[in-house]
């Protein structure tokens, strides 16, 4: 009998320790395995030093997280870190944002005949050794501009093209139908190679998974299985060549699964959510680098759904209900700002009057009843007969973004409105759902939101629409001075701040996280959607163990 | 006797057991926050008085969450073994009172889907029907959960199969339900019933760890194992409470469930060697 107490109470004991040493892991940075449970991904850790490069070693390599990778094409995908350090463009931004040469050695615009005249660098190689000519640049806008079968979110930046001409191999001249005052921003999209993709289907060709650009690092391989992307500077770049030998880019959707890899030395750099990033702050192991972004957070209605095809004026109002300054000191640990409008980062954007809602639910309460809407005895809103609850989907690995819900749909259920939060692995736009947990960013020119709000745009999935919002756009693209840019531009956030397509909670700050060893990333940029343009000087970077 | 019988019983699980499940049936009465309410004033809070077990990284309170959560998980205990049970039992006596062949089929079945890793079954299970509410996880949990019950009522009704009465029954035209119910259940059921104690223990490990890998009860149905879910985020925070004390609770629990269908284990065992 005693025997079998003395069992319960070492039993009882071993399951304490177990817990308390499970909780200690996080203290003491062995967190390995949470990070081996919690993705797939991880995995690939202890095989990374074995895999990048045959023989070489690993002193001069950055391991980064990133987001997860379909495909490495500047066509392709617009928000991602690898097509900027493979591929470059005709033009590239600066540490301001603005344009500036790159590929192009010189540029002129004629404006009598709508002209750009670009005088291309010579000398430049692909990453296969092929030369790099005019031609390839004429292949690259003419997919942009004539291929009907790419499915690309970026293609109405490139509707006012008229014509592309190659002069010789190293001259080109771009005709343009109007005039597009981003232009020069939209020539910095990687230039793709002619003699690998002409004739090809480009959404679909395997070119995607073992791109060649002309950019500072060369793709070596991709390692689908352990999500290991593994890149080697390239030697022959016409510019800065970089410092960091190798690059290994491990996919990591889990942002949980990010933060305990830098913690255990897994990777040496990666954007973390504000609550973890706050974590590596003041510890000598680590540096921490806060960017700002253009990347926002909101509730994006589809536009087209049956609830908001009858209740679409009732979007704006739903922003007196919700606390933004609430969710930004809790999910973001005050690394954020409230949004009141998708371009308010923006230099041309930002006019204050169209901050028109505040947090008031006395208000909200007026409001609702002038739209028509009535509390039934559930204390939810009813119009019609019609109950005011919608659902949003969210992919459940995006921890902010579940929060960020999770938070608007407990403030407003408490205001009397019904917002379900639909928890998915990946995105599905068949099934029905009344919007999603959007993020967007316009960093560099307002013209970036035109392809999101404009009707038909290509990336206006939601299929916002509103004539008073396109003819704004519209007149902002076509401004020649910024002063009439500015106008237009402040009109349009007043415009849509009266009728939106997105619930706009908070602009996120960047925080990245890396290695004490990490050097040489510059906060002087603001970083888009997903904190992504980090590596724009990534040249200059260093890394020592 | 009597004492010395007493003296062999888990009165302590019995007693902690029944306080545990107690407060969750109570939940409301015992709670002094909303479970599904977020606290934005108080992150983080480690306990106090205030927050008796301390609050999340969204201000939710641990203490309302844990018992209304224990509510859910019992549950599907409860539930996934009531589901193993019945599987169990009536898989087990048709095996048991079938032909040799018919008999072996089955159990080469059992045997078969014993033998894979039941963690891998439920994952697929999971990804096929995702379980959206506390009886679709109940039912994935046990669908994988009945292969070792299903062989001891097998073995139990062989052994009395042959029995005159359970014989008699048959040949005047008893139904397999009515011998089922009449003969067999009542002579295995002390037998199986630690089986029986111990899967509500494995319902609940099952769902805690579905919802701890994300796959199992939608994160909005409070549940231990959707708090157990929030503990990767809290090793990253230092927030040991948020790992630490539903741990324990659901440890805590497990033991207790154990120790009883242990109990039962004796019993059986030891009535078997008076024979």
């Amino acid at each position: 009998m005693r025997n079998r107490k003395m069992n319960s109470i070492v039993a009882l004991a071993a399951a304490a320790v177990l817990c308390i040493g499970l909780a200690g892991c996080g203290g003491s940075g062995g967190a390995g395995s949470t990070a081996a449970a919690s993705s797939a991904a991880a995995s690939a850790g202890s095989s990374a030093a074995s895999s990048a490069g045959a023989g070489s070693d690993m002193s001069n390599t950055l391991v980064y997280a990133g987001e997860n990778e379909d495909s490495i094409n500047p066509v392709l995908t617009n928000h991602d870190e690898l097509t900027d350090v493979i591929f470059s463009g005709l033009m590239k931004y600066d540490k301001n944002g603005k344009p500036v040469n790159d590929l192009a050695e010189k540029v002129d615009f004629d404006e009598a005949s709508l002209t750009y005249k670009f005088a291309l660098r010579k000398g430049v190689k692909w990453h296969d050794g092929k030369d790099f000519s005019a031609k390839d640049v004429e292949f690259t806008y003419k997919e942009l501009t004539e291929d009907k079968n790419l499915s690309n979110s970026l293609t109405t930046d490139y509707e006012d093209i008229e014509s592309i001409k190659v002069v010789d191999d190293n001259n080109v001249e771009i005709k343009m139908k109007k005039y597009n005052a981003n232009m020069l921003g939209y020539f910095t999209i990687g230039i793709i190679p002619k003699h690998l993709l002409e004739g090809k289907e480009i959404s679909t060709d395997e070119f995607n998974k073992k791109p060649v650009g002309t950019g500072r690092y060369k793709f070596v391989s991709w390692d689908t299985t352990g999500g290991m992307i593994t890149l080697e500077k390239n030697t022959d770049y016409y510019d800065k060549v970089p410092n960091i030998d190798r690059i290994v880019y491990k996919t990591v959707a889990v942002e949980s699964t990010k933060a305990t890899m830098i913690q255990s030395g897994e990777a040496d750099l990666a954007w973390l959510n504000a609550n973890y990033a706050a974590k590596f702050k003041d510890n000598a192991n680590f540096n921490t680098w806060d960017f700002a972004t253009a990347d926002y957070r909101g509730a994006s209605m589809a536009m087209e759904s049956d609830f908001w095809k009858n209740n679409k004026d009732s979007i704006g109002v739903l922003n007196y209900a919700l606390d933004k300054d609430a969710i930004i000191k809790s999910v973001l640990n005050n690394q954020g700002q409230a949004a009141y409008s998708p371009i308010q980062k923006n230099p041309l954007g930002s006019n204050k009057e169209a901050d028109i809602y505040s947090y008031d639910l006395t208000k909200f309460d007026e409001e609702m009843k002038k739209l028509g809407w009535e509390k039934g005895s559930d204390g939810i809103y009813a119009r019609n007969g019609q109950k005011f609850h919608f659902r949003i989907q969210t992919r459940d690995y995006e921890e902010e973004r579940v929060d960020i819900a999770n938070l608007m749909s407990s403030m407003l259920k408490k205001a009397g409105v019904e917002m379900e939060v639909c928890l998915v692995t990946k995105f599905d736009w068949k099934a029905g759902y009344d919007g999603f947990l959007a993020g967007f960013a316009t960093q560099f020119d307002p013209d970036m939101a035109y392809k999101q709000f404009v009707t038909n745009g290509s990336s206006n999935t939601m299929k916002y629409s509103n004539p008073k919002v396109d003819e704004l756009l519209e007149k902002g693209r076509r401004g020649k001075t910024e002063a009439e840019r500015l106008e237009a531009y402040g009109q349009f956030e007043v415009e849509y701040a009266k009728a939106p397509g997105v619930l706009l909670v908070a602009y996120l700050d960047g925080n990245y996280v890396g290695a004490k060893g990490v050097k040489g990333l510059d906060t002087t940029r603001v970083l888009g959607h997903h904190s992504v343009g980090v590596m724009w000087n990534i040249e200059e970077w260093t890394i020592t163990r | 006797m009597v004492v010395q019988r007493d003296k062999g019983k888990p009165i302590v699980s019995i007693i902690i057991l029944g306080i545990i499940i107690i407060c969750c049936i109570f939940a409301p009465f015992i709670t002094n926050h909303d479970p599904s309410q977020y606290y934005l004033d108080a992150l983080n809070r480690a306990p106090d008085t205030e927050y008796l077990f301390g609050t999340d990284s969204l201000g939710r309170d641990l203490f309302s969450i844990m018992f209304f959560g224990g509510r859910t998980s019992i549950m599907i205990g409860v539930l996934g073994a009531a589901i193993i049970t019945v599987i169990g039992v009536i898989y087990g006596c048709i095996s048991g009172i079938s032909g040799d062949k018919v008999d072996s089929v089955m159990m080469r079945f059992v045997e078969l889907c014993g033998s894979i890793p039941s963690i891998l079954m439920t994952l697929i299970l999971t990804a096929i029907f995702p379980a959206k509410d506390v009886f679709s996880m109940s039912v994935i949990v046990a669908i994988t959960g009945w292969f070792a019950l299903a062989r001891i009522v097998r073995s139990e009704v062989r052994q009395i199969r042959n029995s005159e009465y359970v014989l008699y029954a048959r040949s005047i035209g008893g139904s397999f339900l009515y011998v089922m119910r009449r003969h067999l259940i009542p002579n295995f059921l002390s037998a199986i019933m630690f089986v029986v104690v111990s899967s509500i223990g494995a319902c609940i490990t099952a769902e805690s760890t579905l919802s701890f890998l994300g796959l199992g009860l939608p994160l909005d149905i409070l549940s231990w194992g959707s708090m157990l879910s929030l503990a990767n985020k809290a090793l990253i925070m230092n927030t040991w409470w948020v790992i630490l004390i539903p741990g324990l609770f659901l440890v805590i629990t497990l033991i207790c469930i154990t120790n009883i269908g242990n109990h039962l284990r004796k019993e059986v065992n030891r009535k078997s060697s008076n024979l």
